[in-house]
């Protein structure tokens, strides 16, 4: 009797786990780190975010104009994350925009714009966090939208077409994100396995849902507005 | 005659090719109010970038105050100074989340010590009646009010000449009252002369003291608004129409031969004239 | 949009953000150190207080606030504290899987607790900062720890910016649900993609708008403003000292008891 009362609380307990939540993208929460790693994370990201500074700071002395571009890419990208996308599942989710951003922008530009999107979210929105600041900056500004941005050139060398590389940077760009977070979960707690596969539910659909509306959206902006694409190379 | 501001011969081409100015002469009075009527893509708007130095003209010449401009850094910041432009959409000229903010930017940009930038923020606030407004973030602001807040960050810098690009566009009647209230004030009371553009036909009799009739990158015609408003035809071929006072005086004229045509263009002068009308008749 | 409405209307809004600031960050620092489920719950409750009786934020959307971080610490503290254990541990609760035991134990329970509560702690904190300061004396403040000047002006242009391109995504979102663009998978995708597209080229056109705007106003480079002068927060290191007090005296106590 009590051997099946503790099975049927477990039951319960799991089942919680599979109902579909409201599934968002992978920001660890406010507090779920220890106070070192919170600090260790943030300082891994420094280097990068300096580098896009940097190279930010180099574009807008040659053009004023930019820094108002590069303002409307960052509040694009919240706008973005803050659109609901129709889930494979039925559940629905947000988009994270690493794909989009890394490809459009570049990996430099996309972590610092990434970081203030992950301010915002955090301190509007409650999601994520303040303290877990670094270990998402690093999860998806720097690692997912290197990983997306490194896909997308290489397959482009292939002379992979272009819908398939836009497709391919935006999917493993959140598959790497989702995978990184497990991996800084696991490293406090323990069984990064448990989290690749707990989270594997809502990750996956949601990173080829992504893929595909990166792919979408790139599509249009070839096709209507070649010349702003230009520029952005520029960028 | 003095005049705040002048151009002479503009000419400006677009990016694309289309040319936007082709040879485009008018004059601000000082201490008046100046319009220039125009329809859709008529130009005014780049005729206004080109008098504040954002654009440059690829010819002719912009006077300030009598002083010829030099397209510099320093005649630019000069123009920038003396001409200030409140944009016809209030969400691209305000780019802080603070009322309070946005206003004190025109400001600290002159350089001006802090006690001073809190005087003229504060001071700008009354004139322009939101100071109830100071601490709401200007996303919660009604149209009207934005647009009230960008003029407030415009007179900050105490310019010698405002810009208005359609100041009255999009507002409710009340809204349009009182804005012209506003302009009224600022040319009488502050002697800041004033140069807008609009295509609100019944607007421009109770606010312009003189007007350009500007279409196809080019002035068609000028003066004060009686004068422009005798000339219907004119105005309709380029788009325009006469404000309704005027239409109803015109048709009086011409189909019932009564009174004095479409140069009455107020009501208060229109009642005027049908009083008179009335007592002669009888 | 989220905290910000709220901050605006605080009564503690015209308090130095420095002050606020302070108190806030102590709390957490201090909550995310000690651990422990005591000290976690002590926070989440008095910072909790503060906001709402001090900062005068309503009970009930201070609790709607504290929902949201709460699917993420369901989800994640529940993956934690489950784990395979061989056949004759002691469980609260599992099921058995091949010849061991999948589920949780006291001493897993009891770790989940401490995450929950301190990560609650930490977001009670939080959110006494961001539901009684708006976002631009935030980024204003932060410019005092030399942050670079580039990205707090990059913060305050985007943060203005979202509204403006949250807006016209909201209208063609209107526009394309009434006209159907909605129903099934691949036609909301390709919807969104349309909208998502049509946000960003508006966005980039509007930039050329904005800038003209700004160099109208004399800007050559930065966006230096000056904001209207702070209340005294002297009352917020008081309470610093309290909250602070309050979480060593859990914190040992639980040690005590254990």
């Amino acid at each position: 009797m009590k051997r099946w009362l503790k099975n049927a609380y477990f039951l319960l307990a799991l089942g919680s786990i599979l109902l579909p939540l409201r599934a968002s993208a992978m920001h660890i929460g406010e507090g779920f780190l220890p106070a070192g790693w919170s600090i260790a994370w943030g300082v891994v990201c420094l280097p990068f975010l300096i580098y896009g500074l940097v190279g930010m700071k180099k574009r807008i002395a040659a053009t004023p104009k930019v820094k108002i571009l590069l303002a409307m890419c960052g509040a694009f990208a919240f706008v973005l994350s803050a659109l609901k996308i129709p889930s494979v599942t039925g559940s629905c989710s947000h988009p994270t925009g690493v794909g989009l951003g890394a490809v459009l922008f570049g990996p430099g530009i996309t972590s610092v714009l990434g970081f203030i999107v992950l301010v915002f979210q955090a301190l509007l929105l409650a999601h994520g966090g303040i303290t877990t600041l670094g270990a998402n900056t690093f999860s998806m500004a720097v690692a997912g939208p290197v990983a997306a941005w490194l896909v997308f050139k290489g397959l482009k060398k292939l002379k992979v077409s272009t819908p398939i590389c836009v497709f391919a940077a935006a999917c493993l760009g959140d598959l790497l994100t989702y995978v990184v977070t497990s991996i800084q979960l696991g490293v406090v707690y323990g069984g990064f396995g448990k989290f690749l596969g707990v989270f594997a539910l809502t990750q996956i659909p949601l990173a080829i849902a992504e893929g595909l509306l990166t792919v979408v959206i790139f599509n249009i902006l070839e096709k209507y507005s070649p010349q702003e694409l230009r520029e952005l190379s520029v960028l | 005659m003095s005049y705040a501001i002048e151009g002479k011969n503009l000419h400006y081409t677009y990016s694309d090719g289309t040319k936007a100015l082709n040879g485009v002469s008018l004059a601000a009075e000082t201490g008046k109010i100046t319009g220039i009527l125009g329809s859709n893509g008529a130009g005014k708007s780049t005729l206004f970038l080109n008098l504040n130095g954002v654009c440059t003209p690829e010819a002719g010449e912009v006077y300030l105050a009598g002083e010829k401009i030099t397209y510099n850094r320093k005649g630019i910041a000069r123009l920038r100074q003396g001409v200030g432009i409140v944009f016809q959409n209030p969400d691209d000229q305000l780019f802080s989340a603070d009322v309070y903010r946005d206003i004190s930017f025109g400001p600290v940009n002159l350089g001006l010590p802090p006690e001073e930038v809190h005087r003229r923020v504060e001071k700008v606030m009354a004139q322009l009646d939101i100071t109830s407004l100071k601490d709401k973030p200007t996303h919660a602001l009604s149209y009207g009010q934005k647009k009230r807040v960008a003029i407030a960050g415009v007179l900050a810098m105490e310019p010698e000449v405002i810009i208005l690009d359609e100041p009255t566009a999009g507002l409710d009647p009340q809204g349009v009252s009182s804005i012209v209230k506003v302009l009224r004030e600022i040319r009488d009371c502050l002697h800041i002369t004033i140069l807008l553009s609009t295509h609100d036909m019944d607007m421009v009799p109770l606010l312009c003291d003189y007007c350009y009739l500007l279409s196809e990158g080019k002035v068609q015609s000028q003066g004060t608004p009686e004068e422009l408003f005798s000339q219907p035809e004119l105005l309709r071929r380029h788009r325009l129409r006469l404000p309704r006072i005027s239409h109803l005086m015109e048709i009086l004229k011409k189909k019932d031969g009564i009174g004095p045509g479409s140069r009455v263009c107020t009501i208060s002068q229109a009642r005027k004239e049908l009083r008179r009308l009335l007592k002669t008749n009888h | 949009m989220g905290t910000d409405r709220y901050a605006y209307s605080s009564r503690l809004r015209r308090m130095n953000p420095a002050a606020k600031a302070i108190l806030s960050l102590l709390a957490l620092t201090l909550c995310l150190i000690l651990g422990g489920i005591a000290p976690g719950v002590y926070t989440l409750i008095f910072m909790g207080c503060l906001t709402v009786l001090w900062g005068k934020i309503p009970f009930r959307v201070f609790l709607r606030f504290l929902l949201v971080p709460l699917t993420f610490l369901i989800l994640g503290c529940l993956t934690i504290g489950i784990g395979l254990h061989p056949a004759d541990t002691p469980v609260v609760a599992a099921i058995p899987v091949g010849g061991k035991l999948l589920g949780f134990t006291q001493g897993s329970i009891l770790q989940m607790l401490s995450i929950c509560s301190k990560s609650m702690g930490v977001v009670g904190a939080v959110y006494f900062l961001t539901l009684t300061t708006p976002m631009t004396d935030l980024t204003q403040g932060l410019t005092r720890l030399h942050i670079p000047g580039l990205l707090m002006e990059l913060m305050e242009l985007i943060y203005r910016f979202i509204f403006v391109l949250w807006e016209t995504a909201g209208q063609i979102r209107t526009a394309q649900e009434s006209r159907l663009g909605y129903r099934g998978f691949a036609r909301s995708l390709r919807s969104l993609g349309m909208l998502a597209s049509m946000v960003f080229l508006r966005a980039w056109k509007k930039a050329d708008r904005v800038y003209c705007a700004l160099e109208s106003r004399g800007y050559t480079g930065t966006l230096k403003t000056l904001p209207e002068g702070y209340e005294k927060g002297n009352l917020c290191f008081l309470f610093a000292a309290l909250v602070l007090a309050g979480q060593v005296f859990c914190y040992l106590w639980e040690v005590g008891i254990q």
